[in-house]
C-alpha cells in the first residue's frame, strides 16, 4: 500500500511539475499597456491592439494612426503580450513579419531595445501605445485595460 | 566582393538600428492593471475597428484628446527625449530610427532519383542560391516606400546578376483603402508574394502544383498599382487587394527550338484577391481571379523558314517574324486557412485557363488549355527550433483528361504530377535556419518536356536549405 501510496505521488509530483514550470514562467511575462499621459482612451479592445501591431492602419479616437512600438523579444513581457494579444507564438509572429518584410507588403512596429526606451518613445508621443513587464517603471505614462 | 557587401549592408543595419535612448522617467506609483498570460485570456471579440469611428474608449474626463499627427512631440516637450542640436540633425535621426534594411541569403541543393527538375537534379545540383536586400522607410505614418533587390541562380532558372525584385510607393488612406504604385508583389493564393521568404514558411518548395518554381519570374510581380483594405462586416473582416499594371516576363518563360524570342509584350494584368475573416481567430477563407493578355515576338531561324517556305505554308516574302499571343490567361484560385495554436492547415483548389494563337496557326495552331492544381498542406511547429509540414500537391495538365487517356500526352503520366512532401525545418537562432524536404511523386506534368525526352513515372526529389535572415 506505501509502494503505491509512493507511486501515485511521484506521478502527481511529475504530472504538477510542468505546470508548477508553467505558472512561474507565465508570472514573468506578465506585462501593461501603457499610453501618452493626454491619450484620453482608458481601455482598448485586444482585437483592435492586435490590429494596431499587425500595422493594419487603426486609429484613436480623433482620427490620429495608432503609433505601436514593440519591446525586443528577449523580454518575457514581449512573448506574453505576443501570446495573449496577438495570439501568436513569437516564432510565428517573426516568419508574419518576414513575410511581409521581404514582399514589401508592410515593415513591422519600430522597436525599442529596453522598456526604459519604449517608456520614452510613448512620452514623447501622444499617438504611441506600448507595452512594459508588470513590474517595469511607467513614468507618467498612463496604464490602459485591455479588454 | 558579395562578402564585403554583406558586411557593409550588416554594418549599415546595425548603425540605423543604434538609436539614441533617451532618459527614464521617474517612477508615480500609479495603481497597475498588469495583465498575466497565465490567467485565462478573454474570449475573442469581434473586431470595431473603423476609420471614422473611435477605436479605444475616450476617458470621462476634460483631458485634451490626442493631436492629429503633426508635431506629437513638440506637444510635450517635458516628456521629449533630449533635445537634439539642430532641426536637421533631429531630421536624420527621425528617418535613420524609421528605416529598415533587411536582407537574407540562401544556399541549398537537390537530388532527384530520376528525371531533370530544375536543372540537373538527377545527378545532385547546387544551384539553389539566393540573395536579396531590401530598404523600407515609413516617411510617415500613412507613407512608405521600399525597394528589394533579388539575385538568383535555381538550377535551369539563373539570372545574370541581381535584378529588381519589388520597389513601390505605399500610401494608406484609411484602414479600408490602401494603395501602391510601382513593381508589386501580386497576391495569387495564399502564398504567392511570400513565395520568396523561405525564413516565412517551413516547406523549401511550396507546393507546386499552385507555386510552381518555373513560373516563379512571370508571376511574381507586376508593374502598375494596386488597392489593398480591410473593410469589417457583419460577421468579421473583409480583406481585399485588386491590381492592374503589366507583367514583366523573363525569356526563359517561352521554350523555344527554331526561333528566338525577341520581346514579350504584356498588354495588361489584372486581377483581384477577397479574403473573409470571420470572427474565428486564424481562420481565412478567400479567392482570388488573374487576367492577363501577352504577346511573344519570335523570329524563326533561317533554316527553319526555308522549310516552311518549301513546304508551301508560308509565303515565299515570310521575313521569319511570328507572334504568339496568350489572350486571355489567367486563373482563379479559391483558398483557406486555418491558424490554431501552433498548427496550421490550408488547401487551395485553382484552374489556370489560357487561350493560345499564332500569327502562323498553319504551324501553331490554335488552342484552349485548362489546367486544375489543388493542395492540402498542414505545418506543426513542435518547438521554437523544429517544426514540420507535409503536404499532397496534384497538377491535372488538362481538367478534362486527368488520367492521359487522350492523344495530347504521351507517356499518359504526363498528365498529371501528384507530389507527397515532407519538410523539417531547424532554427538554430532567430536568424539561422536549415531545412530538409522530401518528394514522392507519381507523373511529370510539371516537368519541361525537352529536358525530359525519356521521363520516368515514380520519381523523388529531395532538398536541402540553409538561410540567413536579418
Amino acid at each position: 500500500m506505501r509502494r503505491h501510496a509512493t507511486w501515485i505521488a511521484s506521478l502527481a509530483l511529475i504530472l504538477l511539475l510542468p505546470v508548477r514550470v508553467a505558472l512561474s514562467s507565465a508570472s514573468h511575462e506578465a506585462f501593461v499597456v501603457i499610453v501618452h499621459p493626454q491619450n484620453p482612451a482608458t481601455a482598448i479592445d485586444r482585437t483592435v491592439l492586435r490590429a494596431a501591431y499587425l500595422k493594419e492602419g487603426v486609429r484613436w479616437s480623433d482620427g490620429s494612426i495608432v503609433v505601436p512600438i514593440s519591446l525586443a523579444e528577449r523580454f518575457p513581457a514581449h512573448t506574453g503580450f505576443v501570446q495573449h494579444v496577438l495570439n501568436k507564438s513569437v516564432g510565428a509572429l517573426r516568419n508574419y513579419w518576414y513575410q511581409r518584410i521581404f514582399s514589401g507588403t508592410g515593415v513591422p512596429p519600430t522597436e525599442a531595445a529596453t522598456p526604459d526606451e519604449a517608456l520614452a518613445r510613448v512620452l514623447a508621443d501622444r499617438h504611441a501605445v506600448t507595452y512594459l513587464p508588470a513590474d517595469a517603471n511607467r513614468g507618467r505614462a498612463k496604464v490602459i485595460n485591455v479588454r | 566582393m558579395k562578402r564585403l557587401l554583406q558586411t557593409a549592408v550588416l554594418l549599415c543595419w546595425v548603425a540605423t538600428n543604434a538609436s539614441a535612448q533617451s532618459a527614464p522617467q521617474e517612477p508615480t506609483g500609479d495603481a497597475a492593471t498588469a495583465i498575466d498570460p497565465s490567467e485565462a485570456a478573454p474570449p475573442p471579440e469581434p473586431a470595431n475597428v473603423s476609420d471614422s469611428a473611435p477605436v479605444a474608449e475616450s476617458a470621462p474626463t476634460a483631458t485634451t484628446p490626442p493631436a492629429p499627427a503633426t508635431s506629437s512631440v513638440a506637444a510635450e516637450p517635458s516628456d521629449a527625449p533630449t533635445p537634439t542640436s539642430t532641426a536637421e540633425t533631429s531630421w536624420t535621426e527621425t528617418f535613420a530610427q524609421k528605416l529598415q534594411v533587411h536582407g537574407f541569403v540562401s544556399e541549398g541543393g537537390f537530388l532527384s532519383t530520376a528525371n531533370q527538375y530544375i536543372g540537373a537534379s538527377s545527378r545532385g545540383s547546387l544551384k539553389f542560391h539566393e540573395v536579396g536586400i531590401n530598404l523600407s522607410v515609413e516617411l510617415t505614418e500613412q507613407l512608405r516606400v521600399g525597394v528589394q533587390f533579388v539575385s538568383r541562380n535555381v538550377g535551369t532558372l539563373s539570372e545574370d546578376g541581381p535584378r529588381l525584385d519589388w520597389g513601390l510607393v505605399d500610401y494608406r488612406f484609411a484602414r479600408w483603402l490602401g494603395l501602391r504604385a510601382g513593381r508589386i508583389k501580386m497576391p495569387l493564393g495564399l502564398y504567392n508574394e511570400y513565395v520568396d521568404i523561405d525564413a516565412g514558411r517551413t516547406a523549401i518548395l511550396l507546393p507546386q502544383s499552385m507555386y510552381p518554381v518555373r513560373n516563379r519570374d512571370a508571376l511574381i510581380a507586376h508593374t502598375g498599382f494596386a488597392a489593398y483594405g480591410i473593410v469589417p462586416v457583419g460577421l468579421g473582416e473583409i480583406e481585399y487587394q485588386a491590381w492592374l499594371g503589366t507583367l514583366t516576363i523573363p525569356r526563359s518563360a517561352l521554350v523555344l527550338s527554331g526561333g528566338s524570342l525577341d520581346s514579350v509584350d504584356t498588354k495588361y494584368v489584372t486581377g483581384a484577391q477577397i479574403f473573409w475573416r470571420p470572427p474565428i481567430e486564424g481562420l481565412r477563407i478567400g479567392a482570388t481571379y488573374m487576367r492577363a493578355s501577352i504577346d511573344f515576338n519570335i523570329t524563326l531561324d533561317s533554316t527553319v523558314v526555308d522549310q516552311l517556305v518549301m513546304a508551301g505554308l508560308v509565303d515565299p516574302a515570310f521575313d521569319g517574324g511570328l507572334v504568339i499571343s496568350q489572350r486571355p490567361t489567367g486563373f482563379w484560385v479559391a483558398s483557406a486557412e486555418y491558424i490554431y495554436d501552433d498548427w496550421m492547415f490550408s488547401a487551395e483548389y485553382s484552374r489556370w485557363l489560357k487561350h493560345q494563337q499564332s500569327t502562323l496557326p498553319a504551324i501553331l495552331a490554335t488552342f484552349d488549355e485548362d489546367s486544375e492544381r489543388f493542395y492540402v498542406m498542414v505545418t506543426h511547429r513542435f518547438s521554437s527550433v523544429f517544426e514540420l509540414a507535409t503536404y499532397y500537391s496534384v497538377l491535372h495538365a488538362d481538367a478534362d483528361d486527368r488520367t492521359g487517356r487522350g492523344a495530347d500526352f504521351d507517356p499518359k503520366f504526363r498528365a498529371f504530377q501528384r507530389d507527397l512532401a515532407l519538410s523539417a525545418r531547424f532554427d538554430v537562432n532567430p536568424y539561422w535556419l536549415w531545412k530538409i524536404e522530401g518528394h514522392l511523386i507519381d507523373g511529370t506534368a510539371d516537368l519541361d518536356a525537352t529536358r525530359n525526352p525519356d521521363p520516368q513515372r515514380t520519381w523523388g526529389l529531395f532538398l536541402i536549405r540553409t538561410t540567413v535572415t536579418f
